[in-house]
């Protein structure tokens, strides 16, 4: 058993759910950092992600990887389309912060199930999957698949570059001010609406690379997208509700816990880990975070 | 004997300190005024008072009574009322109806709908709101908002009434009308007040005493013509002399 | 002091209770296939009025509903052969205000649109544990044989409608009521001019899932059928949702009228394209959420006063 447990094999699998997790919850935290919406349709762009993937990959031959821009632009343009048909003016409403973040909620909801069922209707509800880059590398002991291998990769570079565009770049900066006070922000002369629009089209865009990821090496189906929505808000809970670094660590701690679990009992418990983990962190947050109406 | 004392009541918010530790009671029948810069921890004292906030050490006695700890509603009916710095009416409710509210939930009595309509406007006549009685609170100016918050606290039959800087965003007039509001209500009714208060105009005019907090103690307690002269007061207060 | 509300309102009611007695004479007039549709109807308004007792009231967002519902049909399956239905059932909904009871203390001092995701948690991990429990008893699903015939469930159902509907608007029109009515304005006001906000809120969450659990129960029995995850689909919860925000979640008639809503949308597209209506139904939840949050039972009023003043 601590074979098992200490393989190499193990911590590669790991290292490969964790850095996907920490992508999706990058770009939950984003939406949520500027804009205080909860995206519960997060799970669902992924989803469509994988299946613009796959349907790149089956029609035409494209490789998931030269795919990608084209997948985060469609991500994207969904991003563009429920802006400003939807938020925009759910945010310029006189409601209460908590009632417009509630009422979002729903929204997001519709949409999740909006995205759910076109895609069940263009392609069916039964599971979908591909073959790619399924050639396996070994290094020094470790098996590697190609694609488990540039999921790592590509995550790790896009994490490196959000972050240190946060922290370096002005425009990232701003993002960054935004995301810890928006009023200060517009005091100091930020574009409020403009960085909430970029930052929630990214944090689309995100998604949609995740979905194109996990493509590469999970079946896909329709309803694919809930369980990733559910561990994208386990993570950035427990990272810190828009605490982008914060979110990228937790996500990597997810991936090692839920293998690590998985292992150690049944892929049944995995559910009931992750939905255990949910209730509890949302339950035991410190007072001082609920119910507090932000100051925007 | 106190009818509200304050023990040693200190908060801490994260790595923030609010409040260090306060110490100060409230005579029955007496009006203190509360004053302070912003942040010095005047509305946090209101919240660990009134029950929303948990100190993080320290206690309230109200008549002899712990009151730490206790719900918001339970102080409530214990006998302490309060206003809001940023008012907090039911906006979807009528003027009256949110009186009606405070009476139904805030007193003892358990009256039909005829009897509470009827206390209720006469609730509202003590604050000069009885013509907008059928209007929705959210159609109120400010200043009629603020008096509705006052209806709302007296309502419940309060013994302490805790007033957050009930003058903030009025303008003179206003702000004279509500002195002479706060006067009447003390006339007609056996209460005490804290006030908290910038507007050091309405502090000295109501107040029997005052006490000064600063950075989240309490520096000076005396007369108002005491505190106005303290020298700490009149460098925080009113620019170095 | 009636106003046009309560007269229009009590009207409703008569109205509705005048339909409840001819939907009871649907399966000796129409037969099995239109019986099943009113067992329906009626399994609908009574989940959504049992939800805005709680959520429409407080204004707390459940998206976890469904778990009530499940709970019920788990007591009655799984004591199937042991107990009579009719302690089973209503056991049922013991069983999920238990539930609910237990979970409100830690549950209800979350807010905002916290709740709403915490409350769809919730139901899942419930879903997960039972299915769990179910596994490693060795049931991967339970069937049920010799149940009620749908007349008689259609009856209860309608039973629990009316108590649905009752209690509504008992509670809409009591001290109790109001208190939950403000505590949807403003928690932190109410607080202080002495309503007791967490006390009502539990009373209300809990009282809200009896119905639901017995629903689950009756459902169950209809479907001869047990099998967790179809029992604890979040989709019912979204239905209920949706039900109540299109029929109007302030008053006794919005779940009637989302309920038929939706209802006979299915009618329309289920058995061809079911993912078309769950489409629709996503698309109405997001225009009424935004152009008419308070549904069309607000809309109907509003046709009311205009009426009388044009």
């Amino acid at each position: 058993m601590t074979e098992i447990l200490i393989s190499p094999q193990l911590a590669f699998s790991a290292l490969v759910l964790g850095s996907l997790y920490s992508l999706i919850a990058l770009g939950l935290n984003l939406v949520y950092g500027t804009m205080r919406l909860l995206n519960i349709a997060h799970g669902d762009l992924i989803m469509v992600g994988a299946y613009a993937t796959f349907w790149f990959f089956t029609l035409t031959g494209m490789s998931p990887l030269v795919g990608l821009p084209l997948v985060a632009g469609i991500a994207a343009a969904i991003g563009i389309i429920l802006y400003f048909s939807i938020f925009r003016r759910q945010l310029s409403g006189t409601d209460r912060v908590e009632r417009i973040e509630a009422n979002s909620l729903l929204l997001f909801f519709g949409v999740s199930v909006i995205l759910q069922n076109t895609v069940a209707m263009m392609f069916s509800g039964s599971p979908r999957a591909y073959q790619f880059l399924d050639t396996v590398y070994e290094v020094s002991g470790l098996m590697m698949t190609g694609n488990r291998l540039a999921i790592l990769v590509i995550a790790a570079i896009l994490l490196t570059s959000v972050v240190l565009f946060l922290s370096r770049s002005q425009y990232g900066l701003s993002i960054s001010a935004l995301i810890q006070n928006q009023t200060a922000a517009r005091v100091v002369g930020i574009n409020v609406s403009r960085l909430q629009f970029v930052s929630f089209i990214s944090g689309f865009a995100l998604a949609g690379i995740a979905g194109a990821l996990v493509s590469m090496t999970e079946q896909i189906s329709p309803f694919m997208g809930f369980p990733f929505t559910i561990a994208a808000f386990v993570v950035i809970i427990l990272g810190g509700l828009g605490n982008i670094k914060g979110g990228i660590i937790a996500g990597m701690l997810l991936g090692f816990v839920e293998i690590y679990v998985v292992v150690l009992t049944s892929a049944n418990f995995r559910s009931m880990l992750i939905y255990g983990l949910f209730v509890g962190i949302l339950l035991l947050r410190p007072e001082g975070l609920l119910g507090k109406t932000r100051r925007h | 004997m106190s009818l509200l004392t304050v023990r040693g009541i200190a908060k801490s918010f994260g790595g923030v300190r609010a409040l260090g530790s306060v110490d100060l009671h409230v005579q029955q029948g007496e009006t203190l005024g509360l004053m302070g810069s912003n942040g010095a921890g005047k509305t946090t004292l209101f919240g660990i008072i009134a029950g929303h906030i948990r100190p993080t050490s320290g206690d309230v006695w109200f008549h002899d009574r712990s009151i730490r700890g206790l719900s918001p509603d339970k102080v409530c009916r214990l006998g302490i009322a309060r206003t809001f710095q940023i008012v907090r009416p039911f906006a979807g409710l009528t003027v009256r109806e949110n009186v009606e509210i405070a009476l139904l939930f805030g007193s003892k009595s358990r009256d039909g709908q005829d009897i509470l309509s009827e206390k209720a406007m006469t609730v509202l006549a003590e604050v000069g709101l009885e013509a907008h009685a059928g209007a929705l609170a959210a159609t109120l100016t400010l200043s009629a908002r603020k008096r509705l918050e006052v209806a709302r606290a007296i309502a419940t039959d309060p013994e302490l009434l805790l007033l957050d800087e009930v003058m903030a965003g009025l303008n003179p007039r206003e702000g004279e009308d509500m002195v002479e509001l706060i006067k009447q209500i003390k006339l007609r009714r056996p209460l005490s007040i804290v006030l908290v208060e910038h507007v050091v105009k309405a502090l000295t005019a109501l107040s029997d005493r005052i006490v000064v907090l600063h950075q989240g103690e309490i520096i000076v307690d005396g007369l108002p013509s005491e505190v106005v002269r303290h020298p700490t007061v009149r460098s925080a207060y009113f620019g170095d002399e | 002091m009636t106003s046009v509300f309560s007269l229009a309102k009590m009207r409703f009611v008569w109205f509705l209770f005048a339909g409840v007695l001819l939907i009871a004479q649907v399966p000796s007039i129409l037969g099995s296939y239109w019986t099943l549709i009113a067992l329906n109807l009626m399994m609908w308004v009574a989940m959504t009025q049992s939800w805005t007792l709680f959520s429409g009231m407080t204004g707390y967002i459940s998206l976890g509903h469904v778990v009530f519902y499940g709970v019920g049909a788990y007591v009655v399956a799984s004591t199937f052969n042991s107990i009579p239905l009719w302690l089973a059932v209503p056991m049922g909904g013991i069983a999920a205000a238990l539930l609910a009871l237990v979970v409100s203390l830690p549950v209800l001092r979350v807010r905002g649109p916290y709740f709403v995701i915490l409350t769809f948690g919730l139901a899942e991990l419930v879903k997960f544990s039972i299915l769990n429990l179910e596994t490693v008893s060795g049931n991967s699903s339970r069937l049920l044989f010799g149940t009620p015939s749908v007349e008689i469930l259609l009856y209860c159902m309608i039973g629990l409608v009316v108590f649905a509907t009752l209690t509504t608007l008992i509670v809409t029109h009591s001290r109790f009521g109001r208190g939950l009515t403000v505590i949807r304005e403003d928690e932190v006001a109410a607080a202080t001019v002495g309503v007791p906000v967490l006390r009502y809120k539990i009373i209300a969450f809990t009282v809200s899932a009896i119905v639901p659990g017995m629903a689950g129960g009756l459902m169950a029995l209809k479907s001869t059928y047990f099998e967790v995850l179809q029992v604890f689909n979040p989709i019912i919860s979204f239905t209920v949702v949706t039900m109540a925000i299109i029929g109007g979640s302030g008053d006794v008639r919005g779940p009637f009228l989302g309920a038929v809503f939706l209802v006979l949308l299915s009618e329309l597209f289920w058995t061809t394209a079911p993912q078309f209506y769950m489409i629709l139904v996503g698309l109405f939840l997001i225009l009424f959420v935004i152009f008419a949050p308070n549904g069309i039972a607000a809309f109907l009023d509003k046709l009311q006063i205009s009426r009388r003043s044009g």
